[in-house]
């Protein structure tokens, strides 16, 4: 049995709308016009035990309803879910002792005590025996490396010292799920490779399911195998990171060196695009087909002295995806 | 010892969160040490105007107004200042609706905990506090006023004040709770909160006594819940409630105790459903 199970889950939010100025506020005091906003719409998935999947989308997707509808936050509009074989909006305490969601920046530690007092008050609102904290708690202080910031008001430590207690504080009672919605968000780039190589090395070891959303496709790539992608609330592809690679990217860069001058950009414009074109250095966008008859001819005709075929950067291809659903949508 | 006795018990979590929120009321001293030194002040402003009230030159003194003599009044509010301690809620209603319009419920709905207990545990924490520097400076003051308080109450009037303060600490958590529970349906409940807290200030006896209004209106608003959160008490202990009628005025506060509990549940259970989670 599949550890989390979505079928045709729909959130439906009812919103005002209000006319533009001071006579639109006039009117809204009277009259309220609403409209039905289908932040998640008709999605359904299934995650095994131990998966570790991205979650994708643009803004306002529906990554976070659905996320909010998984830990039992939000109560959908149609639609069924079962994670760890629990319906999530019954917030039976059963299910909420097996599962945690990390909201980016969302604080969960007492703001004027040392963060070791809200990791304290967490054991005992999750019964986490003693030894057991202990234990958990000396190894994710360890691995994050803020072992002697316990003692330390959270007021005065900064974003990335809080955000992995929050990382902490979450993961003491040791869920079977984590929910993690851009655990990443707003951090240094030393700070989200520290938080993403923990995400990493929990997922390895403890076969924790998690379900991680990000607008950051460094922790995608770096974390996940499989991407969910929607937008406008619907699925709109699910599968491996590789396949969307194939799927969406038809083309290849070629960059490429050479040993003397003199090649231009007219040069190379018969083969494809180019990208840069720099008095030795050059960068082509090709069809993914003629990429080794586009590099041979090269080689032929010039003296090359490195040559890198690469993937078109994910950020990209995920753009392109996002454009693909807005047009399908 | 309360370790021994609440570990292992689902209210031990709570414990925790009471003493984890004194600790956070301790964390800033110097706005705790003149909190607890100077609360007592409008105590002896109010006891002060009635002074001059009792004593103005224009005042056909009889000694009485309406049924309170003047060590009435000063007793009333003494007991007031005391009752109020334990109903009085500040910021609690303010914090729950802003906890539901800003989406930050979200951080209690996925963890093994019930709100209303988290909330009840975090103001009962801050009562603590409060009653700690209470008992240094409230002696002082009563010894002030030592000669106003004339009425020796009876056992059965100590019994029946300490129960009005049980009841008097639940109606203020219920019904604050509940008051805060609007903002599942309006949002913006401020303007609701200077309503419905001039309305609680009024008639749970505060501003003024309500044995004081025409007795047609005091017939009515003396059984309202607000009644219990200041006016029973003081009444009680300064000994106008008659022994038989003891009963009557602890049970009707009872009866709205049991009613706030059963608006409180289903407010709560249909309020997280409409939830929307906004910006959580």
């Amino acid at each position: 049995m599949s550890i989390i199970e979505v079928e045709n889950l729909t959130k439906v939010y009812r919103v005002n709308k209000k006319k533009p100025g001071i006579g639109g506020a006039i009117e809204a005091m009277f009259k309220r016009e609403y409209t039905e906003v289908r932040a998640v719409n008709d999605v359904s998935f299934k995650i095994e035990e131990g998966e570790l999947v991205g979650f994708l989308g643009p803004n306002g997707a529906g990554k976070t309803t659905t996320l909010k509808m998984l830990s039992g936050i939000l109560y959908p509009t149609s639609g069924t879910a079962k994670v760890l074989g629990f319906t999530p909006w019954e917030r039976k305490n059963e299910y909420r002792r097996q599962f945690a969601l990390v909201m980016g920046q969302k604080n969960q530690l007492w703001w004027d005590l040392p963060a070791q007092e809200s990791l304290y008050l967490n054991k005992e609102i999750y019964n986490v025996p003693d030894d057991e904290y202990k234990k958990v708690l000396d190894e994710m202080t360890e691995l994050l490396q803020v072992k002697k910031l316990l003692g330390v008001m959270v007021r005065e430590l900064s974003l990335g010292e809080r955000m992995k207690f929050e990382l902490i504080a979450s993961l003491l009672h040791t869920p079977r799920v984590l929910l993690l919605d851009e655990p990443t968000i707003g951090l240094d780039v030393v700070a989200q490779k520290n938080i993403r190589e923990f995400i990493k090395e929990y997922n390895h070891r403890t076969k924790t399911t998690i379900l991680l959303t990000s607008h950051y496709m460094g922790d995608i790539q770096a974390l996940c195998d499989r991407v969910i992608i929607i937008n406008h609330g619907k699925k709109f592809f699910d599968g491996g990171l590789n396949d969307i690679i194939g799927k969406f990217s038809a083309s290849k860069l070629i960059s490429l060196t050479f040993e003397n001058g003199g090649v231009s950009k007219e040069d190379l414009l018969q083969f494809g695009e180019v990208l840069e074109c720099e008095k030795l250095k050059a960068v082509l966008k090709v069809k993914r087909e003629e990429v080794t008859k586009v590099s041979n001819q090269i080689l032929e005709k010039w003296s090359v002295l490195d040559i890198n075929i690469e993937e078109v950067p994910i950020e990209e291809i995920i753009q392109k995806v996002f454009v693909s659903s807005e047009t399908q949508a | 010892m309360i370790e021994a006795l609440l570990k292992g018990t689902s209210a031990w979590k709570y414990w925790v969160i009471l003493s984890t929120r004194t600790q956070e009321d301790m964390a800033y001293r110097a706005n705790y040490m003149v909190g607890a030194l100077f609360r007592f002040l409008p105590l002896l402003t109010t006891i002060y105007l009635w002074y001059a009230v009792f004593n103005s030159p224009g005042y056909a003194w009889s000694g009485r107004m309406g049924k309170m003599t003047l060590p009435d009044i000063v007793s009333y509010y003494a007991i007031m200042f005391v009752a109020r301690g334990f109903s009085s809620m500040p910021g609690m209603t303010r914090d729950i609706s802003l906890d539901i319009k800003d989406g930050l419920l979200n951080r209690y709905l996925i963890r093994p905990i019930s709100y209303f207990w988290y909330q009840t545990m975090y103001r009962l924490a801050h009562k603590l506090i409060f009653w700690l520097a209470a008992l240094i400076t409230f002696p002082p003051v009563f010894y002030l006023i030592r000669e106003y308080l004339k009425h020796s109450p009876t056992v059965l009037e100590w019994v029946g004040f300490f129960i009005s303060l049980i009841i008097a600490f639940w109606t203020g958590v219920l019904f604050s709770f509940l008051i805060g529970c609007l903002a599942f349906w309006f949002l913006e409940i401020s303007t609701f909160l200077f309503v419905i807290m001039t309305m609680e200030f009024f008639l749970s006896g505060h501003l003024i006594p309500l044995n004081l209004m025409p007795s047609a209106i005091v017939h009515y608003v003396q059984w309202l819940p607000f009644a219990y959160e200041g006016y029973w008490p003081c009444m009680i202990l300064i000994g106008k409630v008659q022994p038989d009628q003891m009963g009557t005025v602890l049970g009707i506060g009872f009866l709205w105790v049991g009613i706030f509990f059963v608006l409180v549940k289903l407010c709560w259970k249909w309020g997280t459903q409409r939830y929307s989670a906004v910006g959580g």
